[in-house]
C-alpha cells in the first residue's frame, strides 16, 4: 500500500515537472477594533497547480519555513475550489472558493514589485476591501482567503478610515517562482469540517455567554472580553 | 399622435430585443497546448485601452465562455494568461451582435521568466523549538510604558488584573530578565515596573527547564517569559505609595528597578500597620519563612518551644495587629558574557500583638476539667536573608553554578499569661541560623543525554531560651521556684552528593541518580529551676543530649513514556540503604540500625478526549524516623505544655492511592475535577496526653497499628448564560482515623469526618455595577470509639459590589458575614469595607480611599474542638480605619 502511495507520488511529481510554483511573501498589518496598535506579521503564500497555502511565517534566519501551527494557515484546494481555515474551538470551516467573493473591477493602476497592478473592490464578511492584482501573474490567488481575481493579489487593504475601526493592510514584499516540484499536503484532510454558518452560529452563542462571564478565584475577580470576530466578523452587528 | 406612439413602441421593443440579444452575446473557446487542454488559465476580456471588462478561468476541459455584459462597441481584446505558458492575445473586430464567437487558443510553453523579488527581513514572531520570540517593534504603537502594557498586546499572552501572566492559558512560573531570574517567583514586580524602552524582544519559553543543558531531557510543564534587553540601554523606574489613615494607620512603600548593560537590580522597601503582609515571611508560625522554605525544610534545624499562636479564621486585614517593615534588594552583575553573580538581600522586622482569652474544657473519662487562660502576646521577629548565586555558562557543553544562602532570624516573644488566675511572665528568645552552599555542574555533549552533578552542604542551629516566672515546681523536695528556664537547641548538618544521568530515546525520557546523603543532628535541652540564690537542673528526665547521625547511599530512577496521545506513563523508584547511629547518653540509649528502603511510584494519564483526562497514581514510601520523635527527655514547650517521646526506631510506611477525573470545556465555560485519594499507613506515631489543671504532657510513641484516611473532592465552575452569572462549587469530604491515650485511658480510637463546601457566584451584567459573592460551610464531627463526641458547623459569606463607571473611577464595597459556630448560640459577625480609587487619565498619580472594619467590631470570639476538648477564645481586632493612599509612578 505504501509503495503504491510512493509510486503515485512520484508519478505526480513527474507530471508536475513543468509546473511553476509561486511563493509570495507579504507584510501584514492588522489592527483589531478597540486596540490602539496594529499587529504586524510576515506571511507567505505558496501556490502550486493544485493547491495553495497561506500562513504566518515563523522562520529561522535562513528563511526555512516551519509550520507555525495549523490554526494560522489557510489551505485552498484549487482542483475542487475548496477553501479550508480553522477558527476558534478548533472548528475547521470549509467553503466554496468560487462563491466567496463578488469582486468589482474598477479603474486604477499601480506598480508593486515591478508588476503593473489593477484595482478591484469587494465587501467580505463585514469589511470593505480594495485589492491590487497583477494580471501578468495569471493565478486567481491572494493572501488570506482572498481569491478569484484575474491575477495574483499583491496588495489588499480595508478602505474604511477612522481611529477605532478594524484595519488590515497586506502588501507583497517578495515573490519567487521556484522550479522544484512541491506538494502541499492538505493539513485539514482528516478533520471534521463545518460550514461558515455553523461556525458563526456557535461563535455567536459563545460571544453572548462571554459577555457576561465573570471568573472568580482565590486571587479575585476577572472578566474576559472577546470581540465580535477577527479579520472576519462572526457575530452580526 | 397614435402613429407616433406606435413608432415609439416599435422602437422601444426593437431596442429592447437588440439589447437583449447583445447582452446574450457569447464568446467561448478552448485553450490547449500541444493538443492537451489547459485548465485554470486566466481569460481576460479587455477593451482597446486594455481595461479589463470581464474575466473568467478555463475549466478542467480547457473551456471558457463569456456572456457580454454590454453590447460590443469597439473591438475587444481577449487575453489568455497562464503561469506555465506565454500569454496570448487575440483581437475581435466589431461583429454583428447576434453572432456567437468561438475563439480558441494554442498556448506555447513559457520562455520568459517572471520577475522575482527576494526579501530578507527580521520576523516579528519566530519559533525555535520551544521558544517563541516576539520582535517587539512589530507590536508597539508607542503608547506602552511598562512591560505589562506590551504583554497584553502579544498574541497568546494574557495579563490578568492581579498581574498574573498566562501564556496560552498556562500560568507562567518565571520571568527572566535578559535570561536571568532576578525576581524568583515575584515576577509581577518586574512586569509592572520595567520600562518597555529597554526591552528588545520578548520570548515565551514552553517546557521551561532552568538548566539550559537539560532542555528536552526533562519532562517539564513550566512556561517562562524572557525579556531580552536592548544592548547598551540603562534605565531606572519604579513607583511609590504613601498612605495615612484615621487612628494612626500608615502605609508606605517604594519600588525601584535599575537595568543597564551588565547589571540588573530591584529594590523594595515597605511599611504598614494595617494588617497587610506582602512579604514572603509569616511572622506568626515558622522561624524563617521564605520562598525557598519548603525545599530547605529538611535541612533546617527545628524548634521546640512555642511562640504563641496568631492564627485566625479571619483575614489578616481584620485580625493582624502589626507594624511590618520589609525591604528587599536584588542585584545581579555580568562580569563576563555568560558569567554572572547575583545577590538577594531581605530584611523583615515585625511587631505583632494579640490578647487572647480562652476557656478550655477537657473531657476525660466522665470528668470535665476547666482551664481559663488569658494570653497577652507580643512578638518581635527579625529576619535577615542573604543569597549569592554564581553561574558560568560560557562553555556551551558544560556549565557550573554555585549557590550560597544565609538566613539569620532572631525573635523575641513575650506573653503575660494567666492560667486559672496564676499570672506568669513568659519570655522566649529564639535564634535560627541556616547556611547552605550548593555547587553543581551539567555536561551535555550529545543531543539525547546529559550528566549533572551536585554537592550540597548545609548547616543550621536553633537555640531557644524560655523563662517562665513564677515557675512551676518539677522537683519534689524543693520550694516553688522563682522561674523555670528551658533551653533547647537543635543542630543539623547535611552533606549531599549526587550524580544524575539523563537520556531521551524515542518516546522515552529517563534519568538515573546515584548519590550519598549524610546528616548529623544534635539536640540539647535542659529544664532548670531558678531560685533567688541558685539555679538547679530539674534532672535527666527533663534533659536531652542526643546525637543522631544518618547516612545512606541512594539510587533513584525516573521514566516517562508517552505511548500516544491517549496514554502517558511515569514510573519512579528510589532505593536507599540507611545507616543510623543514635546516642543518647543521658537516657542510656545507643543504637546502630541499618535499613534498606525501596520507594516506588506510578503515575498514569489517560486522555479520553482533548477536554478530559483521567489520572491514576500509586506510591509507597518508607520515611526515616525524625529527631523530633526520638528524644526522650521532657521539654517545657509552653507555660503549661510539655513534650517528649518514647523513641522507637521504625520506618513509617505509607501507601498512597489517587484517581482524578478532569474535564474542561472552553466553549461551554465548564470545568470539573473530581477525585478520590486514600492514604494507608502500616504504622504511625500516636500521642499519649497527661492532662491536669496545670499542665499537659504530650508523649509521642510509635505503634505497628496503622491508620487510614480518605478524601473525596469536587471542584467545578460553570457559566449560565440566562443569568449572566458564573457559579462555582468546590467541596471535599474527609474521613480520617487516629488513636490516642488520655491520662489513664486505654488506646482510644478516634475518627473525624469533615465537610467543606464553597459556593461562589459572580455576575457579568452589561452595566457598570456587578456583584461577587461566596458562601463557605464547614462541618466536623469527632467520633470516639464510634460514638459521636463533638460536632461543630460554621458558616461564612461574603458579598462584594463593584461600581466601575469609567476607566478612572472604581468603587467597591464588601460585606462579610461569619458565624463561628452554628450549633451553639455564638455571636455572629458582620464586617464592612469600602474602597474608592481614582486615577486621572494620563496622570502619574493614583488616589485611593480605603475604609476597613466600618462596623467597628473590636473583638472576635471563636470556638475550637478536638476529640477531648473544646476551647472558646476571644481576641481583639484591628481598629476601624479610614485611609487615603497616593501612588506615584516614576
Amino acid at each position: 500500500m505504501k509503495n503504491i502511495y510512493l509510486f503515485s507520488l512520484l508519478f505526480f511529481f513527474v507530471l508536475n515537472v513543468s509546473a511553476q510554483n509561486i511563493i509570495v511573501d507579504y507584510d501584514t498589518s492588522t489592527k483589531m477594533v478597540n486596540l490602539p496598535y496594529p499587529n504586524k506579521n510576515k506571511t507567505r503564500l505558496i501556490i502550486t497547480d493544485t493547491a495553495s497555502i497561506y500562513k504566518i511565517l515563523s522562520s529561522d534566519s535562513e528563511g526555512r519555513v516551519i509550520d507555525a501551527g495549523k490554526e494560522t494557515s489557510i489551505y485552498k484546494d484549487l482542483t475542487n475550489n475548496i477553501l479550508y481555515k480553522t477558527y476558534l474551538f478548533d472548528m475547521t470551516v470549509k467553503g466554496n472558493l468560487s462563491k466567496l467573493f463578488d469582486w468589482q473591477l474598477v479603474s486604477g493602476s499601480r506598480e508593486i514589485l515591478g508588476y503593473e497592478c489593477k484595482k478591484a473592490q469587494v465587501f467580505f464578511h463585514g469589511r470593505d476591501y480594495e485589492a491590487w492584482y497583477a494580471p501578468a501573474i495569471p493565478v486567481p490567488n491572494g493572501p488570506y482567503k482572498f481569491h478569484g481575481l484575474p491575477g495574483l493579489i499583491l496588495s489588499i487593504r480595508t478602505t474604511k478610515e477612522g481611529a477605532d475601526v478594524f484595519k488590515m493592510e497586506i502588501e507583497a514584499k517578495g515573490i519567487q517562482f521556484p522550479d522544484e516540484p512541491t506538494t502541499i499536503i492538505n493539513p485539514f484532510e482528516n478533520k471534521k469540517s463545518y460550514s461558515w454558518k455553523e461556525f458563526t452560529d456557535k461563535y455567536t452563542k459563545f460571544y453572548e455567554k462571554m459577555e457576561h462571564y465573570v471568573k472568580r478565584d482565590a486571587t479575585g475577580v476577572k472578566t474576559v472580553s472577546v470581540s465580535k470576530g477577527g479579520i472576519e466578523i462572526y457575530v452580526d452587528e | 399622435m397614435n402613429k407616433n406612439k406606435r413608432h415609439l413602441f416599435v422602437c422601444l421593443v426593437f431596442a429592447l430585443i437588440s439589447s437583449f440579444s447583445s447582452y446574450a452575446q457569447k464568446i467561448n473557446g478552448t485553450v490547449t497546448n500541444k493538443g492537451k487542454t489547459v485548465s485554470s488559465a486566466n481569460v481576460l476580456l479587455m477593451n482597446e485601452q486594455e481595461e479589463i471588462l470581464q474575466y473568467t478561468f478555463t475549466d478542467k476541459k480547457g473551456k471558457y465562455s463569456f456572456f457580454l455584459k454590454s453590447p460590443m462597441k469597439d473591438s475587444l481584446v481577449i487575453k489568455v494568461n497562464s503561469i506555465s505558458f506565454e500569454p496570448q492575445t487575440k483581437t475581435i473586430k466589431q461583429t454583428p451582435s447576434s453572432q456567437n464567437l468561438v475563439i480558441d487558443f494554442q498556448m506555447e510553453e513559457r520562455t520568459t521568466h517572471l520577475k522575482e523579488v527576494l526579501i530578507k527581513a527580521r520576523r516579528p514572531i519566530q519559533r525555535r523549538s520551544d521558544t517563541i520570540t516576539y520582535n517587539m517593534e512589530a507590536f508597539m504603537d508607542g503608547s506602552e510604558r511598562v512591560v505589562e502594557d506590551l504583554l497584553k498586546k502579544l498574541p497568546g499572552i494574557k495579563v490578568e488584573e492581579n498581574g498574573v501572566i498566562k501564556f496560552n492559558g498556562k500560568r507562567i512560573q518565571t520571568m527572566l530578565l535578559g535570561g536571568d531570574d532576578l525576581f524568583s517567583g515575584q515576577y509581577t514586580i518586574g512586569s509592572k515596573n520595567i520600562d518597555i524602552n529597554i526591552v528588545d524582544s520578548i520570548q515565551a519559553i514552553e517546557h521551561y527547564v532552568e538548566n539550559p543543558l537539560l532542555k528536552g531531557l526533562v519532562d517539564s510543564d513550566e512556561v517562562a517569559l524572557n525579556l531580552v534587553l536592548k544592548k547598551g540601554k540603562t534605565d531606572f523606574s519604579g513607583n511609590a505609595t504613601l498612605g495615612y489613615g484615621y487612628r494612626d494607620k500608615y502605609v508606605a512603600d517604594m519600588k525601584g528597578l535599575l537595568v543597564n548593560k551588565k547589571s540588573k537590580g530591584f529594590l523594595l522597601a515597605s511599611y504598614n500597620n494595617i494588617g497587610e503582609n506582602h512579604t514572603p515571611f509569616t511572622g506568626g508560625s515558622g522561624p524563617i519563612g521564605s520562598v525557598g522554605t519548603f525545599e530547605d525544610r529538611d535541612l533546617k534545624a527545628p524548634t521546640l518551644i512555642q511562640r504563641g499562636s496568631f492564627r485566625s479564621p479571619l483575614q489578616n486585614q481584620y485580625v493582624r495587629r502589626n507594624s511590618t517593615f520589609y525591604s528587599s534588594l536584588n542585584f545581579m552583575h555580568e562580569f563576563f558574557p555568560d558569567f554572572t553573580a547575583k545577590i538577594n538581600i531581605d530584611f523583615y522586622d515585625d511587631q505583632l500583638k494579640r490578647t487572647n482569652t480562652s476557656e478550655f474544657h477537657y473531657y476525660i473519662d466522665d470528668d470535665t476539667l476547666r482551664v481559663n487562660e488569658i494570653n497577652r502576646m507580643q512578638k518581635h521577629p527579625r529576619t535577615y536573608n542573604a543569597k549569592v548565586h554564581l553561574s558560568d555558562k560560557r562553555n556551551p557543553d558544560f556549565i557550573w553554578e554555585y549557590d550560597g544562602k544565609l538566613n539569620y532570624h532572631e525573635g523575641d516573644y513575650a506573653n503575660l499569661s494567666s492560667k486559672n488566675d496564676l499570672l506568669q511572665n513568659n519570655q522566649v528568645s529564639t535564634i535560627s541560623f541556616f547556611s547552605k552552599q550548593t555547587a553543581g555542574f551539567t555536561y551535555r555533549k550529545k543531543e539525547n543525554r546529559a550528566l549533572e552533578g551536585n554537592v550540597l552542604y548545609a548547616n543550621s542551629r536553633s537555640p531557644q531560651y524560655f523563662s517562665l516566672t513564677p515557675g512551676v515546681n518539677y522537683l519534689d523536695a524543693k520550694p516553688i521556684p522563682e522561674s523555670n528556664f528551658q533551653s533547647s537547641r537543635f543542630d543539623r548538618e547535611t552533606f549531599k552528593l549526587a550524580l544524575k544521568y539523563y537520556q531521551k530515546y524515542d518516546n522515552f525520557k529517563w534519568n538515573i541518580t546515584g548519590g550519598y546523603h549524610l546528616q548529623n543532628e544534635q539536640l540539647h535541652s535542659s529544664l532548670s529551676q531558678g531560685f533567688s540564690d541558685s539555679l538547679i537542673a530539674v534532672g535527666k528526665h527533663y534533659q536531652n543530649a542526643l546525637v543522631f547521625n544518618n547516612s545512606f547511599p541512594f539510587l533513584k530512577a525516573d521514566l516517562t513514556y508517552k505511548a500516544n496521545e491517549h496514554h502517558k506513563f511515569k514510573v519512579a523508584g528510589n532505593v536507599r540503604f540507611y545507616d543510623f547511629e543514635l546516642t543518647d547518653d543521658l537516657h542510656q540509649l545507643a543504637l546502630n540500625y541499618q535499613h534498606f528502603a525501596v520507594n516506588p511510584a506510578f503515575h498514569y494519564t489517560y486522555s479520553l478526549t482533548r477536554k478530559s483526562t483521567i489520572n491514576g497514581t500509586y506510591s509507597y514510601t518508607e520515611n526515616a524516623p525524625q529527631t523530633r520523635f526520638l528524644y526522650r527527655g521532657i521539654v517545657l514547650t509552653g507555660y503549661r505544655s510539655l513534650r517528649n517521646n518514647e523513641p522507637r526506631f521504625k520506618f513509617l510506611k505509607t501507601h498512597r492511592y489517587g484517581i482524578t477525573f478532569n474535564y474542561r470545556n472552553f466553549f461551554d465555560l465548564t470545568k470539573l475535577s473530581v477525585g478520590i485519594h486514600a492514604n494507608n499507613r502500616e504504622n504511625n506515631y500516636y500521642f499519649r496526653l497527661s492532662i491536669d489543671q496545670d499542665k499537659i504532657i504530650t508523649t509521642a510513641f510509635l505503634l505497628e497499628t496503622g491508620n487510614k484516611d480518605y478524601r473525596v473532592h469536587v471542584d467545578s465552575e460553570r457559566y449560565f448564560h440566562f443569568m449572566r452569572t458564573t457559579l462555582s462549587l468546590n467541596g471535599g469530604y474527609t474521613w480520617s482515623f487516629d488513636k490516642n491515650l488520655i491520662n489513664q485511658s486505654d488506646l482510644r480510637n478516634i475518627a473525624r469526618e469533615t465537610l467543606t463546601l464553597n459556593i461562589g457566584f459572580s455576575t457579568g451584567f452589561d452595566r457598570p455595577l456587578n456583584f461577587y459573592g461566596e458562601i463557605d460551610f464547614h462541618k466536623s464531627i469527632y467520633f470516639l470509639e464510634n460514638k459521636e463526641q463533638h460536632k461543630f458547623r460554621n458558616l461564612s459569606g461574603a458579598l462584594t459590589a463593584v461600581y466601575h463607571p469609567s476607566r478612572s473611577w472604581n468603587f467597591s464595597t464588601s460585606v462579610k458575614y461569619l458565624s463561628p459556630d452554628l450549633l451553639k448560640q455564638n455571636k455572629d459577625y458582620v464586617f464592612l469595607d469600602l474602597e474608592l480609587r481614582f486615577k486621572p487619565k494620563e496622570s502619574l498619580f493614583e488616589y485611593t480611599i480605603v475604609g476597613r472594619n466600618l462596623t467597628g467590631i473590636d473583638a472576635f470570639e471563636t470556638i475550637a474542638y478536638s476529640d477531648f476538648y473544646t476551647a472558646s477564645s476571644s481576641y481583639s481586632l484591628q481598629d476601624t480605619s479610614v485611609m487615603l493612599k497616593v501612588k506615584y509612578y516614576f
